[in-house]
């Protein structure tokens, strides 16, 4: 993974330096909430129900186990325990003290992390396939164009007080799991006739209030003018999006606005009118150099197949199933990435104590080439396990309450912190989110994929637009209502689901959901039909009626 | 309020040699004079006439690019920041130094406040019109801008970005 040098560790230490002097004006007096807010925003500090929560950047989801490690430090010292992975493939703590942040931060600038541009107006952290590096369907390596993104969006003075926060998300697989086309830019690395690889711009894509899949402006660009491109429409954006409305502000809104052809028109003029001296020009070197870091680990000459494997399958039913669940095919043979559920009952989704994190960290350094990942479905993937380690590191993580088995179930589903921890919230979402897994937990294999996503409120940050079912938390008269969105998908076919008709109160959800999942048993064509597949093909109305067959 | 320019590295208060005319106001026969860009379009060839420094006030929703053919005349282009988090001055600022080159002075007015000036520095802007709420206000700039060493991207400050800097030696910068 990248490594900082002398500069990449100066701008981290420069910007501790300058928040703790923030902190320092706004604790005496001297800046005001209102002043400090931007200032906090730009560095992950946002004033919540019960305290400040940090949320620390956790670059394109990559993490060392000693990141790791720092995490799970942070959590314990400052925090109660425990942490929150998001579907920004960050993590975010809940009840840190403001005068603690400066000194947090410079824990994290020791190992290479930071809080830098979390939230707030200005480019967010980029993301990225999970998988990164470690499977076949990509094309090459995204990686270390994310870092090129990461560096060139740090602190760009032009863009540091955008209309709205922008996030920019990169795959390089045909299989979507980087959800590119619900970002403000989705980048596509894909190759052009001559065989280049590329990129695909697809740009005004989001969730939130205006739920829109992104639109290709671009089908290929060179690698060379990537950056110059992202400038382009960066400045149309900063320049030309609206802030005469915070809920309008999102680019794209300017996108549909514009239409997305005549967007395109003046991206075009603005990418050809920068003169050569506006050209960003990576020189090849810093490429390479970037490029280096991530060149793959040195795996061994493995067959395909092992027995030790086979055998611990035939002999533990449990890991036998996990497996079935857990597990996603590595480009070389002998090799796994395991995706770890941060989703079993009765804890909120995507939360990690700090036993656990040191957990995940040791076995990343002793089987995983010290690579750990962050997913935006909110769980931890190892990328790069021997099948033949495999039971070893099942078991270690069984151990830590680490061994759900549900990875892409339906009890897997994605929530955001909702009403019990967000100001923003108008519904709980985790306690809905349990009851949902606990029921479904009793027959979720036989369901199969199934995506839940759930909001507590219209921003969405649990992504229920895109969620196979999605569920959006709304406050009617001071009592909670959930609405059920059928449909959604947030991969290379990714669709925002429909509205299926009234909300539902909080102890109808589940048991509407059992209905149309039961629904779904009767009626699919075969075990291999998944969920979503039998509502493409036979249209909502089936499942509409179950979900509503008790009203 | 006081004046700032930083240049070269260091910050002084200057005396504002432009008096700003207001759109309903007659443009004074003699000396440096600063006008919005809608004055300066109607009354584009009587002030391109008169004697003396011309200065063109924008605000965020003007387009920079309408003083192309014009930019060698200015001597100050002042950029508005209504609010700090309208971003647009930003923006305008990259266009006026990096597209037009211009040479003048580009001035911040409006909401100008000190956790920006590193911003505005790189975006081009030299001149900072503001009241610090501590200490001096030459010192407020300098400081401001000296919080990061380096910097990622080539903008219009003065700064090599790190990539470049981190390849001294390549034919490429």
């Amino acid at each position: 993974m990248y490594r900082y040098d002398e500069f990449d560790e100066q701008m981290v230490r420069d910007r501790v330096a300058q928040f703790r002097g923030q902190v320092e004006r706004r604790l005496s007096g001297e800046l005001d909430e209102d002043h400090f807010k931007p200032l906090r925003l730009q560095n992950g500090v946002y004033l919540q129900m019960h305290a400040y929560m940090l949320r620390i950047a956790i670059p394109y989801g990559q993490l060392s186990s000693k990141q790791m490690r720092t995490l799970a430090d942070v959590g314990e010292k400052y925090d109660k325990g425990y942490g929150h992975f998001t579907t920004r493939q960050n993590i975010q703590f809940n009840w840190i003290a403001l005068k603690d942040i400066p000194t947090v931060l410079e824990e994290l600038a020791n190992v290479e992390m930071h809080a830098i541009q979390t939230s707030g107006n200005c480019i967010r952290n980029v993301t990225t396939d999970q998988f990164a590096g470690a499977t076949a369907e990509e094309i090459e390596d995204p990686r270390p164009w994310c870092e090129i993104i990461r560096q060139w969006s740090t602190f760009h003075p032009e863009f540091a007080h955008l209309p709205r926060k922008f996030k920019i998300a990169v795959t390089a697989a045909e299989t979507d799991r980087a959800a590119i086309r619900v970002h403000d830019i989705g980048l596509h690395m894909k190759h052009n006739a001559a065989g280049e690889v590329g990129f695909e711009i697809i740009v005004g894509g989001g969730l939130g209030r205006t739920p829109i899949v992104g639109t290709t402006v671009k089908d290929w660009v060179a690698k060379d003018d990537i950056l110059d491109w992202l400038e382009a429409i960066m400045r149309v954006y900063n320049l030309h999006g609206r802030r005469d409305n915070k809920y309008k502000a999102r680019i794209k809104i300017l996108v549909t606005e514009l239409t997305p052809e005549v967007f395109t028109k003046q991206v075009d003029a603005e990418f050809e009118a920068q003169r050569d001296e506006e050209k960003v020009r990576l020189p090849q070197e810093e490429v390479d150099r970037i490029s280096d870091y991530f060149k793959a680990p040195a795996f061994e000459t493995l067959p395909a197949t092992s027995a030790a494997y086979e055998e611990a399958k035939a002999n533990d039913e449990g890991f036998a199933k996990w497996t079935e669940t857990n597990l996603s095919a590595h480009k070389v043979d002998g090799y796994t990435s395991v995706t770890v559920s941060l989703k079993p009952l009765n804890v909120a989704p995507g939360d990690a104590t700090s036993a656990q994190m040191r957990v995940l960290a040791d076995i990343a350094k002793a089987y995983s080439f010290d690579d750990l990942r962050v997913t935006h479905i909110q769980n931890i993937v190892l990328p790069h396990i021997k099948l033949d380690e495999l039971y070893n590191v099942y078991l270690a993580l069984d151990d830590a309450g680490l061994g759900a088995d549900n990875v892409d179930l339906a009890s897997d589903l994605i929530c955001c912190p909702g009403l019990d921890y967000c100001n923003l919230a108008n519904a709980r979402s985790i306690p809905v989110a349990m009851e949902i897994q606990n029921m479904f937990s009793k027959y979720d294999r036989d369901l199969g994929k199934l995506h839940i996503n759930i909001s507590g409120c219209i921003n969405a940050c649990g992504h229920h637009h895109v969620g196979n079912i999605g569920i959006l938390g709304v406050d009617k008269k001071g009592e909670e209502f959930y609405q059920i969105t059928f449909g959604g998908r947030a991969d290379e076919k990714a669709r925002i689901g429909d509205i299926q008709g009234p909300g539902l109160r909080q102890e109808e959800v589940t048991p509407a959901l059992e209905r149309v999942a039961q629904k779904y048993l009767e009626i699919r064509q075969n075990s291999d039909e998944k969920f979503i597949s039998t509502l493409e093909r036979l249209g909502a109305e089936p499942f509409k009626e179950a979900l509503y067959a008790d009203s | 309020m006081p004046t700032v320019k930083f240049e070269n590295g260091k910050a002084a208060i200057i005396e504002d040699a432009f008096a700003c005319v207001e759109d309903d106001q007659p443009i004074p026969t003699e000396g440096a004079v600063c006008v919005s860009l809608e004055r300066f379009k109607t009354d584009k060839e009587a002030i391109l006439a008169r004697n003396g420094d011309i200065g063109v006030r924008l605000v965020p929703d003007d387009d920079a690019l309408e003083l192309t053919d014009v930019i060698d005349r200015l001597s100050l282009v002042e950029v508005t920041f209504p609010k700090y988090t309208d971003g647009r001055a930003f923006s305008q600022a990259q266009l006026l130094r990096r597209r037009l080159q211009f040479k003048g002075e580009v001035r911040a007015i409006g909401q100008v406040l000190r956790d920006q000036m590193d911003q505005m520095a790189r975006c081009g802007i030299d001149g900072f019109v503001f009241e610090p709420t501590s200490g001096e206000a030459p010192d407020v700039v300098e400081n401001a801008i000296a919080d990061f060493a380096y910097a990622y991207q080539r903008t219009s400050g003065a700064q090599t970005p790190i990539f470049a800097r981190r390849h001294v030696a390549s034919k490429n910068i």
